[in-house]
């Protein structure tokens, strides 16, 4: 009887073949690392320096390189995640149509200053990488990087920049504006919360946008409108303005 | 208590069943769709009602992405399709007056959890390490100076803006 129950059961390396032949592993360790990182990030008080991304790709690449696992392979499990950035894209229209509501007629105004921060943007991380003797390969992918990350990906491609480098700058981006943008704003004495939440969505989107909702609603809705809007108007200039200057 | 009910009533959350564009489409197309109050929804069912508005919220948003990327594919290939996605359901939302609770619904969870998207991509920073360690403080220093230089010219021009914007009135 037991003998019978032995042959059905596979030796635990071919459990262990299967397991990761299959998209489960990778699913499994990206959510897992992910969890981690919101709890390690609401233990510190939701701490912008304590990115629950940061600590997730942290987690996820040290676990992949014990396992000995390539990053293809890895992908190839975790695109199912990946797949789902396009559909967070259009979710996009939700924040910034409810942020509309909220606009009493600033429209103007605030489309004038996302385009001159979106500008500044680009040309001070590219010239200064530049100036800096930055790798090339390096430099474009710091062409969309205050763009939200799952817009910032898909111009990324567009330019022949890589996606990968885009999002970590993109990650990076966004916890320095949320660590360092108060202490611009406080030299600048700009007050009013709409106008600083706009800043900080702007210049550090999703991760600027939760800091600035952590601070202050009307702050917050500014923020995501930033966010947003910087998302689509970079995603028609951006592509246009890479190919007339590199 | 009647096992048959309304599924229009409001459930605790305030989330409707009968809010979709899917849903109108429907009845449109098919005579025989149900109308909501012929609807048969088990009183206890809470849960299914929540469900099913959570995936007409997800396929209302595959929707809009299926139409980005076709809008993308044939008519502006420079635009990435998720973000012509975005602009259409902007439209529509725009045109409707009001976000659908089963869009907000999903569209709010997937935003809430923005950052979990991106980390397959980011992972691919392994490929990359030797090429960023070598410029790490180059590229600090850009990243830093550039988002510096992009809030003070966001926040500034905006205050200036905004001042002579009132002054005008």
């Amino acid at each position: 009887m037991s003998n019978e129950f032995q042959n059905y059961l596979p030796p635990i390396s071919e459990i262990w073949v299967y397991l990761s032949g299959s998209p489960l592993l990778a699913l499994v360790l990206t959510l897992s690392a992910y969890l981690l990182g919101l709890t390690l990030y609401e233990r510190s008080q939701r701490n912008p320096l304590a990115n629950p991304v940061l600590i997730a790709v942290v987690v996820v690449t040290l676990s992949i390189s014990v396992l000995d696992m390539p990053y293809a392979k890895y992908f190839e499990g975790a695109q199912f995640v990946h797949f789902l950035l396009g559909t967070a894209t259009v979710s996009l229209a939700i924040p910034i149509y409810k942020g509309f509501a909220s606009l009493k007629g600033r429209m103007g105004v605030l489309l004038l200053s996302l385009v001159a921060g979106g500008i500044t943007s680009v040309f001070t991380a590219v010239g200064m990488a530049r100036w800096l003797g930055v790798d090339e390969s390096l430099v474009r992918g710091l062409v969309a990087k205050s763009v939200t990350a799952p817009i910032a990906m898909g111009i990324a491609e567009r330019v022949q920049a890589s996606p990968t480098l885009t999002a970590i700058f993109a990650v990076s981006t966004g916890i320095l504006g949320a660590v360092l943008g108060r202490y611009v704003l406080d030299a600048l004495r700009v007050t009013a919360w709409w106008q600083r939440g706009f800043a900080l969505g702007v210049a550090a989107h999703g991760i600027g946008t939760s800091r600035a909702f952590s601070v202050h609603p009307e702050a917050g809705a500014y923020a995501s409108l930033g966010m947003g809007l910087h998302g689509i108007v970079g995603a028609v200039v951006i592509p246009y303005a890479v190919a007339w200057w590199f | 208590m009647s096992m048959l009910t309304n599924p229009r009533t409001q459930i605790p959350g305030g989330i409707f069943l009968t809010d979709s564009v899917i849903d109108h489409f429907f009845r449109y197309l098919m005579p025989l769709w149900p109308e909501p109050h012929q609807r048969l929804t088990f009183e206890t069912a809470h849960g299914f009602v929540y469900t099913e508005t959570m995936i007409q919220g997800l396929v209302q948003l595959f929707i809009f992405q299926a139409l980005g990327e076709l809008v993308s594919k044939f008519a502006l290939p420079f635009i990435p399709g998720p973000v012509l996605g975005l602009v259409l359901l902007l439209a529509f939302l725009s045109v409707l007056g009001a976000v659908p609770a089963s869009i907000d619904l999903v569209g709010g969870g997937i935003l809430q959890h923005l950052g979990l998207l991106f980390i397959p991509a980011s992972v691919g920073v392994v490929l990359y390490l030797p090429v960023l360690k070598a410029n790490a403080w180059a590229i600090s220093a850009a990243l830093v100076i550039s988002v510096l230089a992009t809030v003070a010219v966001t926040a500034g021009l905006l205050k200036v803006l905004a001042k002579k914007e009132q002054a005008h009135e």
